[in-house]
């Protein structure tokens, strides 16, 4: 049951107040689509959701628990923010690798006995990946020389691989081609229908025809922060 | 944290992170170059004469050592960070421990190389005498993990300014002075063809405490949060 629910939120950012008394509820199954002009906190609010920046004011629950002491929101998010979130020195093969590993490879399958079959258990599920989304020529290349499109695809590997309920995405859709602008968008509606959140910002327009979408506005001045 | 895979979770990290730091070799060539031009200069500038520079020679090898790490300590978690992989280290709870350690580790690494390599050179043209070369290299292998894990609480501290060298050796400065005492004593003890002991024992205890501890600290301050600028 995955249940993200903000209270009474206020942040700052360099001394200056973004947002004050923020009250809101994303239960599962629904998207929360932020929206906004440049620079009105956007990015500080989603990085105070995921516990990375502390709010100036108010508490985020993690089905009931208060994020800053819950074990369980950290294993359960997974946060894809505008930087490149890898080491742009090793190939995207090892990066994903890497990722696993610290995510505690296969939920599925934990009857995994040896080192061995550890590592090629996750190979498959790379390759899988890598092939779904189209990468698998680059999969031996060095991330930082990648394009930034292709990297950004390979963001979306980290969102095939593990299970998480409640996804934070910082402009998803940037830098992708329509096809890959329809491929977030079918794993938001996937991860929707197994019961997860997801939590996003974008300029863009996307397709979530299936999806129950709030949309959070950020207006230009102070306290400007409405519903629909 | 200590599942049955810890082990090779930790082998796994420290071999990508040597990995990486072997494909962005540029940093490892930097502290030698630094150490080269000191090399160079000294001897080309310093028309002292022999005995006045032999009394002061320990202390002007290890304040070349810590202006080496003003240079290089900046690079510590840099791209870690603008890259966003701390980040998500932060918010994976169970590796940021052993992560932290591994960067740290490999850091005095790439440091330790260069500075072991230019030691002989260097201890030459500053004329510290060769029977005190095995000391100096005790208390390099000693004094520099010590001084690159306390730098790296600074470094953590000061983690989203620019240009931050300077100000993260000054942070650090009232730990680092005890560590340059003693190494430099040991160095001066052992050109004299004392025995050196006590100083290179109280180095060792400098490093025990500072390679637990440090990483305790350095965790604790990147979950406070770190703003950009």
């Amino acid at each position: 049951m995955a249940l993200l629910a903000v209270e009474d939120l206020s942040g700052r950012r360099n001394g200056r107040l973004l947002f004050e008394r923020l009250t809101f509820q994303v239960a599962a199954g629904q998207a929360l689509h932020i929206l906004g002009p440049n620079g009105v906190g956007k990015t500080s609010l989603l990085r105070i959701l995921t516990g990375l920046a502390a709010p100036a004011h108010g508490y985020i629950l993690w089905n009931g628990v208060v994020v800053a002491r819950s074990p369980c929101f950290k294993k359960n998010l997974l946060y894809i923010s505008h930087k490149l979130g890898m080491k742009s020195a090793l190939t995207p093969f090892e990066n994903l690798h890497l990722f696993l590993l610290r995510r505690g490879i296969g939920h599925v399958g934990q009857s995994l006995k040896s080192l061995k079959q550890l590592k090629q258990y996750a190979k498959s599920r790379i390759r899988e990946a890598l092939l779904a989304l189209d990468l698998m020529p680059h999969a031996n290349t060095i991330t930082g020389l990648l394009s930034v499109g292709q990297q950004r695809r390979l963001l979306l590997a980290k969102l095939l691989l593990t299970k998480a309920d409640c996804w934070i995405l910082d402009e998803p859709f940037t830098a992708l081609d329509t096809k890959g602008i329809y491929f977030i968008s079918t794993l938001i509606e996937e991860q929707l229908e197994r019961g997860g959140i997801a939590v996003f910002t974008s300029h863009q327009s996307f397709f979530l025809p299936k999806a129950a979408v709030r949309k959070l506005f950020f207006g230009d001045t102070l306290g400007d922060v409405s519903f629909s | 944290m200590f599942n049955r895979f810890f082990f090779s979770r930790v082998i796994v990290n420290l071999g990508y992170e040597l990995l990486s730091v072997c494909r962005r070799y540029q940093d490892i060539v930097y502290p030698l170059l630094f150490l080269i031009i000191t090399v160079v200069l000294f001897p080309l500038s310093s028309n002292a004469d022999l005995q006045a520079i032999e009394k002061i020679a320990p202390g002007v090898f290890w304040v070349i050592i810590l202006f080496l790490l003003m240079l290089t300590l900046e690079q510590l978690f840099r791209e870690d960070w603008q890259e966003g992989e701390l980040e998500q280290l932060i918010l994976n709870q169970t590796d940021l421990l052993s992560a932290v350690f591994i960067k740290l580790f490999v850091f005095c690494l790439m440091l330790a190389v260069p500075v072991t390599i230019m030691a002989p050179i260097l201890s030459l043209t500053l004329s510290i005498p060769m029977m005190a070369l095995k000391t100096l290299l005790i208390s390099l292998w000693l004094g520099m993990p010590t001084l690159v894990f306390l730098g790296g609480i600074a470094r953590v501290l000061t983690l989203g300014l620019r240009h931050s060298g300077l100000l993260i050796v000054l942070l650090v400065l009232p730990f680092y002075v005890p560590v340059l005492i003693f190494a430099s004593g040991a160095v001066t003890l052992a050109s004299m063809g004392l025995a050196a002991n006590a100083s290179l024992a109280w180095l060792g205890v400098f490093l025990l405490l500072s390679v637990s501890l440090a990483p305790f600290v350095i965790s604790f301050v990147l979950r406070l949060g770190i703003s950009d600028f």
